[in-house]
């Protein structure tokens, strides 16, 4: 048991973290929800584990945010300042700005997209999207299609607005 | 055959036609200008969605920033992936114990205001040289002591944002399970800690491999917890410099076991060089992997049952197992006898002779 939770964790923690981080655009949530989603696993081993893990995920996200705040949740950052940060400060907020772009057009997809296309993105294949999701295989296909159409016409919208705005 | 759905040419794009499918849907794009025509589309449109999805790596490095009490707004600048953080001192991790377990509410006795007390005493217990104005001394690269300080501090004004000091690197991450209280006495804290010890994970069978690591800090009277990384989301540099103050020092190891657990750890050692030649052996013991380790012992070995240990080192015909303390290490030395494997645990002095019982309690094959 301990090699196969530890197998998983190697195999899907990073994965799972970096999925959570597009969901949510919160990188200390990500952790704490893959945690929460690693300790549930240690108390039921899954027999499918990619698909459980991401489902239960995603799960967490959508209670998760029904709560407007985080009781109880605290950060507290000391960063030294990075001589890079000084260097690229300009270059970051282009960068910055283009994320936000990208996070708000996928806010603008249905909920079933978004997750669709953040799996596909983690390299899922369409029978583990299925898996994961709750969907038929056959539907894949034509979910991620639109979830793709969309997420650009979300952007270039979002681009243009901004650029008008400017 | 009829125009090929908008589906079909993503799922042809993305792979995931099977291969008897394949040969009508060719015929057709063969014969079909307007569905060649929709498949480029789509494939432009599948290519600049993919990328947009993957532009969201890694976010920009970010400044200082405290938040204390209710999450706040984001920062202005999206904040550096803890990832790309080369985290050059120390971690200090409050006592949250986040195992995000359910139901598990461990004790956390952060004790904030007792920082000052502890780095003093580590002072007092000559760990630590005090600086000629008697002002605790900050390594300028681990910076051990002042984050205990800073921690204490803002624990104080918990409006207030800390300045962040020119070149240290700290985190402080108290999970959002667990609870602060500020621990007092001696007595308290030896209960927080045999408190901690006993919500380890326990697994019904075979053994757990918590996804946080306790780390026993009995000398500043509290449980710091690091968590464990996997290779995806490697582990800060190793830092420069040797901890001070011998809360935490952070360095990424790898652990050979038999069964896969190929996990990039960060790894908290806390012995400052002068409290390290008090407890070393005179033969200085080799490290070993854990193949080797369990060869040595005759097919098994005994861990301590939801600690992850730092490595495994040979003395002799010894086996022993370390698990990281702060300040020094917690030994768990098995070694083959007449009666079979033979083990005992070896804590450094000041930690709880009960809480050394209950580890006890936790060893398992």
């Amino acid at each position: 048991m301990t090699g196969m939770l530890a197998d998983l964790f190697a195999q899907y923690h990073g994965s799972l973290v970096r999925m959570l981080y597009r969901r949510t655009g919160d990188p200390d949530r990500a952790e704490d929800i893959a945690q929460e989603v690693f300790a549930r696993a240690v108390a039921a081993p899954p027999r499918n584990p990619r698909p459980w893990l991401f489902a239960v995920a995603l799960n967490l996200v959508r209670e998760d945010g029904r709560k407007s705040v985080r009781q109880g949740r605290r950060l507290v950052l000391y960063r030294a300042e990075q001589a890079e940060a000084a260097a690229g400060a300009d270059e970051e907020l282009d960068r910055g700005e283009r994320i936000a772009l990208v996070r708000a057009a996928l806010d603008m997809l249905s909920e079933r997209d978004r997750e669709a296309l953040l799996l596909k993105a983690e390299g899922f294949n369409y029978d583990d999207i299925a898996a994961t999701l709750g969907l038929a295989r056959g539907a894949i296909g034509t979910t991620l299609c639109r979830a793709r159409r969309r997420l650009v016409e979300a952007y270039r919208a979002g681009k243009d607005k901004q650029h008008a705005a400017s | 055959m009829p125009h090929l759905e908008d589906g079909t040419l993503h799922a042809l794009l993305d792979g995931e036609i099977p291969s008897e499918e394949l040969p009508p849907i060719e015929a057709h794009l063969a014969a079909c200008a307007e569905c060649r025509a929709r498949l480029e589309a789509e494939r432009a449109i599948r290519g600049e969605a993919d990328g947009l999805v993957e532009a969201i790596e890694a976010p920009a490095p970010g400044v200082a920033r405290a938040t204390v009490g209710a999450r706040t707004a984001p920062a202005k600048r999206p904040r550096r992936w803890l990832r790309e953080v080369a985290w050059a001192a120390s971690v200090v991790l409050a006592a949250g114990l986040g195992y995000a377990s359910r139901g598990v509410r461990p004790p956390a006795p952060a004790s904030q205001v007792t920082a000052r007390q502890v780095a003093a005493r580590q002072v007092a217990a000559g760990q630590v040289a005090a600086g000629r104005d008697g002002s605790l001394p900050t390594h300028p690269d681990s910076g051990v002591t002042a984050p205990l300080a800073a921690a204490a501090e803002a624990a104080k004004q918990p409006v207030n944002a800390s300045p962040a000091p020119a070149n240290r690197t700290e985190v402080r991450r108290e999970s959002r399970l667990g609870k602060e209280a500020p621990v007092r006495r001696p007595a308290e804290a030896k209960k927080a800690l045999a408190d901690a010890i006993d919500s380890l994970p326990r697994s019904k069978g075979g053994f757990a491999v918590p996804t946080e690591r306790l780390t026993l800090n009995a000398a500043a009277d509290r449980a710091t917890v690091v968590k464990l990384r996997s290779a995806e989301t490697p582990a800060p540099a190793a830092p420069a410099g040797q901890a001070a103050g011998g809360i935490a020092q952070l360095r990424p190891r790898r652990l050979d076991t038999t069964s896969q657990l190929h996990l990039e750890e960060i790894v908290v050692t806390g012995v400052p060089a002068n409290a390290a030649k008090v407890s070393a052996p005179v033969v200085a013991p080799a490290a070993i992997t854990f193949p080797d380790a369990i060869a040595r012992l005759g097919g098994t070995i005994r861990l301590i049952e939801g600690l992850v240990p730092l490595r495994v080192e040979a003395l002799g015909d010894r086996v022993r197992v370390i698990y990281p303390l702060a300040p020094g290490e917690l030994v768990l030395e098995q070694w083959r006898s007449a009666a079979g494997v033979t083990w005992k645990i070896s804590a450094p002095a000041g930690f709880p002779a009960d809480s050394v019982e209950r580890l006890t309690a936790r060893v398992r094959e």
